[in-house]
């Protein structure tokens, strides 16, 4: 508004000295100086005129204007469509048959970006202006337009930075909203994962530039999207996960294409490059949040609650559209129990090995009606301190026999290297081999099953696998009765001893 | 920068190598650009300016160069500077294409050639580079692309 009243002040002083322009030059651009507005003057041919303030020399600095084309000073700063137009509306300008005011608003250089480049012609700033233009006459004659000029590159820029600050602010609610109910652990522990697998991706793109099986590539890749998809899910990150299920989707349908070439990388590189920027921005939130986390973090004792609702609701979930029915115990199980730092872990253990179980081990309730044994197969859930040590137990009634056979062609050769079970009832057992070569480190299962929730489950395990070896977790599966398959974690625990 | 950004960048450079040397160059796998230097020893550079910003250059080895001027030029006397015009001929095809595809309300530079690689080249800080490798004649270059 300011700008415009002193913008619509310099008209009407330059339209009064326009009548006198000759002899009133000097004098007028005294007072334009003083005014901190360009000015200058165009003959019909468009060049410069030796006359012009101070602010419109600077603004072409270090090039010389007096006496250049007027369209040459942009050449290269703004685009070629521009200049064209910008040379048209000129040419009306010192036409007589062509209204003044008509024509204004065919102005090209109304509002444009200078783009002003470096030695080597690479973009490095941009000053946005304005130009106005009026016709000069003497003696009757449209002998000059001068132009004016105004630098409003801190306005456009503070309107831009506004626009984006109130893009940024709106996902970063959002994003807070989602975060605001995880506790900081949690969330630290979410962003190593995260972290840990996109550098994986990252590092798998540049090191295996020599190869021609990018299928194999593909097949990585796919593993770490599932292991950021899971631990985004089992967060209940919805923007995370949203991102990281589309990521994971691509990834399978490329996979699932006969020839791969380099070129189908591209849609992986540039998600990858979303998503790194995803998790630069949540940690930078995370930063800010510390103290507010703290503050509002539910109590462990609803947490807890919140937990066995989420078993609850996965057992519901999986077994709604089958005829699986599942009872789920937990009396033995203790929430407030659980050391802080083991939550997510045992959280994520628990998930997943409830979606095994209940996907590969449990039967239908016809089927084990069949085999005469209660038609609701049980999950029953344990923790305990032991020996210094954190003891969580997951105990089910299914059967693992399918399981087997899925994985029959493996089981051999991986055994070879697992050596002899630790018991003789562990050898007894017809699952036994299975259940040790899901939980050994370097065995990879999921190529080994069919399905795509089998598979997904057993990257799961995989990440479950990671997780409880970064925290130096031991697992041992047991059979404790020729109808139950318990698995037994155990975690470090040492309690501080008071002076 | 958008996944059909990108495609476009590759086909135009590959357009380039098949339809001047008759010989298709391949695609390798691309990757994000970190802190290390993708330069090679002849580097055509093209900066884009408008709607969107940023920049993309093409790296290639002497010996790369000397054998793609064989093939172009049908001969094996070539200076440094058909060396230079060359790598600016592959930058300024991209640099043409760039404008067609763009259209005027984009400004392309006019290629920069540097010659060299003991500096990365410096692209746009806030913004995510690209690197696509291109195999020509068992020769390896890059294409670095950074865009808005």
């Amino acid at each position: 508004m300011i700008m415009d009243k002193a913008s619509d002040k310099i008209e009407i002083d330059t339209r009064n000295y326009s009548d006198n322009f000759g002899s009133s030059r000097h004098q007028l651009l005294q007072i334009l100086d003083a005014l901190d507005t360009g000015i200058f003057f165009l003959n019909p041919e468009l060049i410069l005129d030796a006359s012009h303030s101070k602010f419109f020399s600077d603004i072409f600095e270090p090039e010389t204007v007096t006496h250049r084309p007027f369209l040459e000073l942009l050449e290269n700063k703004v685009s070629e469509k521009t200049l064209e137009e910008a040379q048209e509306y000129l040419n009306f300008m010192f036409m007589e048959e062509h209204d003044e005011m008509t024509i204004a608003d065919l102005n090209p250089l109304k509002k444009i970006e200078l783009h002003l480049s470096d030695e080597n012609g690479m973009w490095k700033a941009s000053k946005h202006l304005s130009f106005k233009f009026k016709r000069i006459r003497e003696e009757g004659r449209i002998n000059y337009v001068m132009g004016m000029i105004s630098d409003i590159t801190s306005q456009v820029e503070q309107t831009k930075k506004l626009a984006d600050f109130e893009k940024w602010s709106k996902r970063q609610i959002q994003w807070l909203l989602s975060l605001l109910h995880i506790e900081l652990p949690l969330l630290k522990e979410f962003i190593t994962v995260i972290e840990y697998e996109l550098n994986h991706i990252d590092k798998l793109l540049k090191s295996t530039q020599s190869t021609t099986d990018h299928a194999a590539v593909f097949t990585k890749i796919a593993k770490s999207c599932y292991h950021i998809n899971s631990t985004a899910m089992i967060l209940d990150l919805d923007f995370f996960t949203k991102e990281s299920s589309d990521f994971k989707d691509e990834v399978d349908e490329i996979k699932s294409r006969e020839n791969i070439s380099g070129q189908d990388f591209i849609p992986v590189v540039i998600r990858l490059g979303k998503m790194q920027k995803m998790l630069n921005e949540i940690k930078d939130l995370l930063s800010h949040i510390k103290g507010l986390n703290n503050s509002i973090r539910t109590t462990r004792r609803f947490d807890g609650g919140l937990l066995i609702r989420l078993i609850e609701n996965i057992i519901k979930n999986l077994t709604d559209s089958t005829d699986k029915k599942i009872q789920l115990k937990y009396h033995k199980f203790n929430n407030m129990s659980i050391p802080f730092k083991y939550k997510q872990i045992v959280k994520e253990f628990l998930i997943v090995l409830t979606r095994f179980v209940i996907e590969f081990g449990i039967e239908s309730s016809e089927k084990r009606k069949s085999l005469n044994v209660n038609p609701f197969a049980t999950i029953e859930i344990e923790s305990k301190f032991e020996k210094k040590s954190f003891v969580l137990i997951f105990r089910h009634d299914g059967n693992i026999m399918r399981i087997e056979r899925l994985l029959q062609e493996s089981v051999s050769a991986e055994m070879e290297k697992l050596g002899p079970p630790e018991t003789v009832e562990e050898s007894m057992h017809p699952g036994i081999d299975v259940m040790r070569l899901f939980f050994t480190p370097d065995f990879s299962t999921s190529e080994n099953l069919g399905t795509t929730e089998g598979m997904e489950i057993m990257n799961d395990f995989d990440m479950v696998k990671k997780k409880l070896k970064m925290h130096g977790g031991r697992i041992k599966v047991t059979f404790t009765s020729e109808s139950f398959s318990e698995y037994t974690v155990t975690f470090p625990y040492f309690v501080k001893k008071d002076k | 920068m958008k996944e059909t950004d990108l495609h476009f960048f590759i086909d135009s450079t590959l357009n380039y190598f098949d339809e001047v040397t008759d010989e298709k160059a391949v695609t390798g796998i691309p990757y994000i650009k970190s802190d290390e230097p993708v330069v090679l020893d002849y580097t055509g550079i093209i900066g884009i300016s408008g709607k969107r910003k940023g920049s993309i250059y093409i790296t290639a080895s002497a010996e790369m160069l000397k054998q793609m001027g064989k093939v172009i030029l049908h001969t094996d006397d070539l200076t440094d500077d058909d060396i230079k015009d060359l790598i600016g001929e592959i930058a300024n095809t991209i640099s043409g294409n760039v404008r067609t595809a763009y259209g005027s309300d984009f400004m392309i530079s006019v290629p920069v050639v540097v010659e060299g690689h003991a500096r990365d080249i410096s692209m746009p800080e806030d913004l995510q580079s690209f690197v696509i490798p291109i195999t020509w004649n068992n020769f390896q270059s890059f294409l670095v692309v950074c865009l808005e």
